[in-house]
């Protein structure tokens, strides 16, 4: 078994781990969203990042580290943020969600109660609301965590 | 070739991110690949199963669990994690489960901010507010039902395994999921274009 390759110990053999500290890496790795944007933002964006990863590329190249290693490491820690986004994001919205729209301790009316009984719809556990409410926050502050700590 | 795991990075700020899941991925790789850590083949009553400890694993989930409980002051619930047990068989399905959380949590915002733009359809709008009296009430019924129902210990296999387990808190939801259909608002997830997948089949 071999250990993980890491884009950081790539750029270690390399000598190259000052590609983490250029103020370019940002523009190069970010995620360009599209959502309710007008598509000429959305080329300008797009242009912007291909010349961030282009200028890194020739900045960082150097011998049996080729140009294309250079884009991959990058590559690499986009993928990272649109795992971040695809995953971690909805917990945080999830929270967002749950304190907007109730309060920890007193729901305004039966509705907005989150108060469960078990063996009523389908439930297994009883909490009054202000358990439940913390019990649901704590469970998705803890899915972010394990997702994505310490920020 | 390159997994990303900056966990020891020293570069800007917004990049110093520490990133629990993939190192969670490789502690569960090791774990699953260990030549000390033996295992037995088993029917856990979830099918044939690869029955393994995972000390690396469930040590970082514990630190991971107890920086959380530190945060929060008053941890409701059991802190029980499960591994290498009838319910979680070993670390690969621990992290399938956490794998999955997005397909549970997105459908569901997506719907939710899809609300505004389908209530600016006239039509819709009536049939929003007749159904559940406005915009803000749908979306209120929504994350009422799936924050008692998604989150109320359902979806064991027995009254022994249900409950308020870290993993059993994952159970719930995907059993929240699955019973979507008989909702009254699930013709508004498919106004939205949203669906669950299947959810996966091991369960604790």
């Amino acid at each position: 078994m071999r250990p993980i390759r890491t884009v950081y110990s790539v750029l270690e053999e390399h000598d190259a781990l000052d590609l983490l500290r250029d103020d370019l890496v940002s523009v190069a790795t970010k995620e360009i969203y599209s959502e309710g944007r007008p598509r000429r933002d959305i080329q300008k964006d797009i242009k912007s990042k291909e010349r961030a990863i282009e200028s890194l590329a020739s900045r960082y190249v150097r011998k049996g580290f080729s140009q294309e290693s250079v884009r991959q490491c990058l590559y690499s820690i986009g993928d990272n943020h649109a795992f971040l986004r695809a995953n971690r994001d909805p917990c945080e919205r999830m929270i967002g969600f749950l304190k907007e729209f109730f309060h920890p301790t007193q729901p305004k009316d039966n509705k907005s109660s989150l108060a469960i009984r078990s063996g009523k719809g389908g439930a297994r556990l009883s909490h009054d609301h202000s358990k439940q409410y913390a019990y649901v926050l704590q469970s998705l502050t803890l899915w972010r965590e394990i997702l994505h700590g310490a920020r | 070739m390159v997994r990303v795991d900056l966990s020891h990075l020293p570069g800007p700020l917004e990049l110093k991110y520490y990133l629990d899941m993939f190192h969670l991925w490789s502690l569960a790789e090791q774990d699953l690949l260990a030549e000390n850590v033996p295992y037995r083949l088993r029917d856990t009553g979830q099918g044939l199963n690869r029955v393994q400890a995972s000390p690396k694993t469930s040590r970082m989930m514990h630190t991971i669990l107890n920086k959380a409980q530190k945060s929060v002051g008053n941890w409701i619930g059991s802190s029980v994690i499960h591994m290498g047990d009838h319910n979680v068989p070993n670390a690969l399905l621990f992290i399938d489960k956490y794998t999955q959380i997005y397909r549970i949590l997105l459908p569901i915002c997506n719907t939710l901010s899809q609300v505004p733009s389908l209530a600016a359809k006239p039509a819709l709008r009536s049939y929003i507010d007749d159904e559940f009296g406005s915009p803000e009430n749908l979306m209120c019924e929504i994350l009422g039902d799936f924050f008692r129902h998604g989150f109320d210990g359902s979806g064991a296999d027995n009254f022994f395994d249900a409950g308020s387990c870290i993993d059993g808190r994952l159970t719930s939801a995907w059993n929240w999921c699955a019973t979507l259909e008989k909702k009254r608002y699930f013709p508004v997830f498919l106004l939205a274009g949203q669906f669950f997948g299947s959810s996966p089949s091991h369960r604790c």
